[in-house]
């Protein structure tokens, strides 16, 4: 058996590494493990209220996001147009898409719709954004389209983007603002615990608004009414950026964080985009005492971080460590530049740190490395440290702030005590590639 | 309206079905795609993929190497990952963007071959054909590149050919069917797709028998029988009667003359008229002898939506291809009972307290059942469907 593809993590530090986006060098065959994925294209899809969508390719692309939608009770809003070869040869099958739409129509009377096209039609330079067009005023209700195309993933609008892009399409401009903010790049709202809507409500008596939280189309459309965006994943930032130019409201990059001071600074630079003062000392007293709490209770742990984590695993890893817990190894792919703080940091301090990539071709053996951790942060550390207690810090809820920090503690204390099943756990988040 | 899904999931693809066939063989197989279709096979159409060191890889096919055809990175990803891994063969899969630019895949294996030393199998798949095309290209070109010629010599040993865990699932059910062969007197089975090794279905023409346990065995059975002059039963022994038929029809290749614990066997009758199953070809018409031989069912129906060989298809069978067609079928048949995949319940339209028997198929529920299989082989699966054929009995109505 060889070894699994690793890097330190001084490897990914440093001036000349800079541009590196993947962990994994380019030009290798790219593996998939069962931990693999997240929402997927067509879920995001659907955060629309009152939508349905229509899925057009072969019948293969369409699988894992119906099954998910069974799993998970979206699939009732899911539809799929499977095209053949002669549709492909013929273009037939842009046509059919005007007929599957009316056909949809007839059998349910949905108040929005998206038309999401794959890979081959890419290829095909189809013109999916005309026959958006098209079918708005067919129906006289909005139509988006949207793109599960993972051949355009290394480009400048890789598909995890530009659904989200879609997605805030549908909210129109507004006449007048009415100072609310707007929550962008997460799939679920703020946990409802976050102090962020308690220093957003003393420091501007505004509303906090996020697409999840919005029961019909009506409230999405409000949230062209927002006067900012906070843009709290990088997944959202092509949305923000076009939100910014159609809608005419600023975003600010303000991440999901676990480290105190790096929440600390955050709130920082919402003060100055705000254009407000915002308390939040004794929030952070708050959770500076739960850090020292759980840390007792938790003890002297080594704990592995995944990619599919809710967090950047690098900025959790700087967090864990900073707390007093050993974080021996990361499992990551990207490396974003908000990343190259923290890798810079950990390289400093940590030198130690391996780092993994779950897509290497190595990593199809690497169960055999037998890795030891106590716990694993998301299900792809998990996987590969099949020993460890797995807190899945899924993206289905969105912990934020200082209240995120006791929120990650939690859930990992709750992990070594009352320990879930991996694969059960895994499977049934209903994961997507 | 043609190709609209309304209600299923898409089906398991071609390129899954050939996935499930390699997965214990030892190989490395590559999808050549973006990433998504082979996330559809790991995560959603191989309940085996948790946990095990089986080697399926993506191409991870980009916009511009697709659009340069830029056919050289992908070799080379394939000839460093072969270098790294000790692998038997490769297998090169297409998927829906490469069928656009019409890649070649019989080119790039004879390429990959002089440069690797591996064999290498190229299957032109597609996703937009099912699970079942895919499996039984697996199955014949293994028949044909990797089976040796015995030259006359044979031995006690019988292949099931066609068993994936696409139809079969990972229950007991494979095990069931090898020990009801040792009963007949075979000394080794060989269930190609499920156990047995690549060194050991090179030997697989000593063979005196193959059964075919799903379509896609049907061609490499076909072939076999050519090639090395092994017959071949078509059948899953589901039921009591049926089993015995079984081993009584493989004994007899051996010149034995077994006779089966449940001969004794006394037929039940059913209440139940008139059955509409709906799945896989060969594992419906076994659901339907089990019907017909145990309990006297008079009335059988299959209807899939997948391929049906004309030569073991009846009067009555339905080829379906969209939604609406079993729509029209499950109210125009009168059915007293229908067993399928959970999943069709909700397309049928049947008459008043008609009833269904849940008979997960992976390849169409995928992870939604795969966890809970159900034992049919043998008497297991008369007692199953027995206990719907009753009125009043566990039945789910429709």
């Amino acid at each position: 058996m060889g070894e699994a593809f690793c890097l330190s993590i001084g490897d990914l530090s440093g001036v000349s590494d800079l541009e590196r986006k993947r962990v994994m060098p380019s030009c290798n065959l790219h593996y998939c493990p069962p931990s693999a994925g997240g929402w997927g294209i067509i879920r995001v899809g659907l955060l629309v209220p009152e939508s349905v969508m229509l899925f057009v390719s072969p019948a293969g692309c369409g699988r894992h996001g119906a099954i998910a939608g069974l799993q998970l009770g979206f699939k009732r809003r899911l539809f799929f147009l499977h095209i053949n070869e002669v549709d492909l040869v013929t273009g037939q099958h842009l046509e059919k898409v005007y007929q599957a739409s009316a056909e949809i129509f007839r059998t349910i009377k949905p108040k929005a719709m998206l038309i999401c096209a794959t890979c081959i039609d890419d290829l095909l330079a189809s013109d999916y954004e005309q026959i958006a067009r098209d079918l708005e005023i067919e129906h006289g209700i909005p139509v988006r389209s949207c793109h599960m195309n993972p051949i355009a993933m290394d480009g400048s609008t890789p598909p995890n983007l530009t659904v989200q892009q879609a997605i805030y399409d549908f909210v129109p401009a507004a006449a007048e603002k009415d100072g609310g903010v707007n929550i962008i790049g997460s799939f679920a709202p703020l946990d409802i615990d976050s102090e962020f809507y308690q220093v957003i409500l003393r420091a501007r008596r505004s509303l906090v608004r996020h697409i999840a939280a919005c029961s019909n189309l009506e409230e999405l459309y409000l949230m062209g009414k927002s006067s900012h965006n906070i843009l709290v994943k990088p997944g959202g930032r092509l949305a923000v950026k076009s939100m910014h130019d159609k809608l005419g409201i600023p975003y600010c990059y303000a991440p999901v964080e676990y480290g105190i001071e790096s929440i600390n600074n955050t709130y920082q630079r919402l003060e100055v985009f705000l254009d407000t003062d915002i308390e939040a000392d004794c929030f952070r007293e708050e959770a500076e005492n739960a850090v020292r709490l759980y840390r007792n209770m938790l003890g002297n742990i080594s704990v592995a971080i995944g990619e599919t984590a809710n967090a950047s695993p690098f900025e959790l890893a700087r967090a864990l460590s900073v707390y007093g817990f050993d974080v021996p190894y990361i499992f990551a792919d990207q490396v974003l530049d908000f990343d190259q703080e923290h890798i810079n940091w950990l390289a400093q301090n940590k030198p130690d740190i391996k780092v993994f990539t779950n897509v290497h071709p190595t990593m199809v053996e690497f169960l055999k490395q037998k890795l030891t951790v106590d716990l694993a942060i998301g299900f792809d550390a998990g996987y590969f440290c099949s020993g460890a207690k797995t807190a899945p810090l899924s993206v289905d809820r969105q912990p934020y702030g200082y209240q995120g920090v006791v929120s990650l503690l939690r859930q990992m204390l709750q992990a070594l005590q009352s320990p879930h099943g991996h694969r059960e756990q895994m499977y049934a988040s209903g994961m997507v590639i | 309206m043609k190709g609209l899904f309304k209600v299923l999931p898409p089906f398991a693809p071609d390129y899954s079905g050939v996935c499930s066939v390699l997965y214990n063989l030892g190989g490395m197989v590559v999808v050549h795609d973006a990433g998504g279709c082979t996330g559809n096979i790991t995560g959603y159409d191989e309940p085996r993929w948790y946990g095990n060191d089986s080697a399926i890889f993506s191409s991870e096919l980009r916009e511009i190497d697709a659009v340069l055809g830029d056919d050289d990175k992908m070799i080379k990803k394939i000839e460093d990952a072969a270098n790294v891994l000790q692998r038997g063969f490769i297998a090169l899969l297409g998927s829906p963007a490469p069928m656009v630019i019409g890649e070649d895949y019989q080119a790039l294996a004879c390429l990959l071959e002089k440069r690797t030393g591996l064999p290498v199998m190229a299957f032109d798949t597609n996703g937009i054909n099912y699970y079942d095309s895919g499996a039984s290209m697996a199955f014949l070109e293994i028949a044909r590149r990797f089976v040796k010629p015995t030259w006359g010599t044979t031995e006690p040993l019988v292949n099931i050919i066609g068993a994936t865990v696409l139809d079969l699932g990972q229950g007991g059910n494979v095990r069931k069917m090898s020990s009801l062969l040792k009963r007949a007197g075979f000394e080794r089975v060989l269930c190609w797709g499920m156990d047995a090794g690549m060194e050991e279905i090179a030997g697989s023409a000593r063979a005196v028998l193959n059964v075919v346990a799903a379509y896609s065995g049907l061609a490499a059975a076909r072939f076999m029988e050519s090639e090395y002059g092994i017959p071949y039963l078509v059948g899953i022994p589901i039921g009591s009667a049926p089993a015995a038929e079984f081993i009584r029809s493989a004994a007899a290749v051996l010149g034995k003359k077994k006779v089966a614990e449940n001969d004794i066997f006394v037929k039940k009758t059913c209440d139940a008229g008139s059955v509409l199953v709906i799945g896989e070809q060969v594992m419906s018409n076994s659901i339907r002898e089990c019907l017909r031989m145990d309990m006297g069912v008079e009335r059988v129906d299959v209807a899939s939506f997948f391929k049906l060989n004309s030569g073991i298809r009846e009067k009555g069978d339905v080829q379906l291809e969209q939604e609406a067609d079993l729509l029209v079928l499950s109210k125009e048949g009168n059915y007293d009972l229908v067993v399928g995949d959970p999943l069709y319940r909700n397309l049928l339209n049947m008459k008043k307290g008609s009833r269904y028997v849940d008979f997960p198929h992976i390849a169409l529920s995928s992870r939604l059942y795969w966890d809970r299989p159900i034992n049919f082989v043998g008497e297991a699966g008369y007692k199953l469907l027995y206990n719907y054929c009753q009125a009043g009995q566990h039945g789910m109505n429709c």
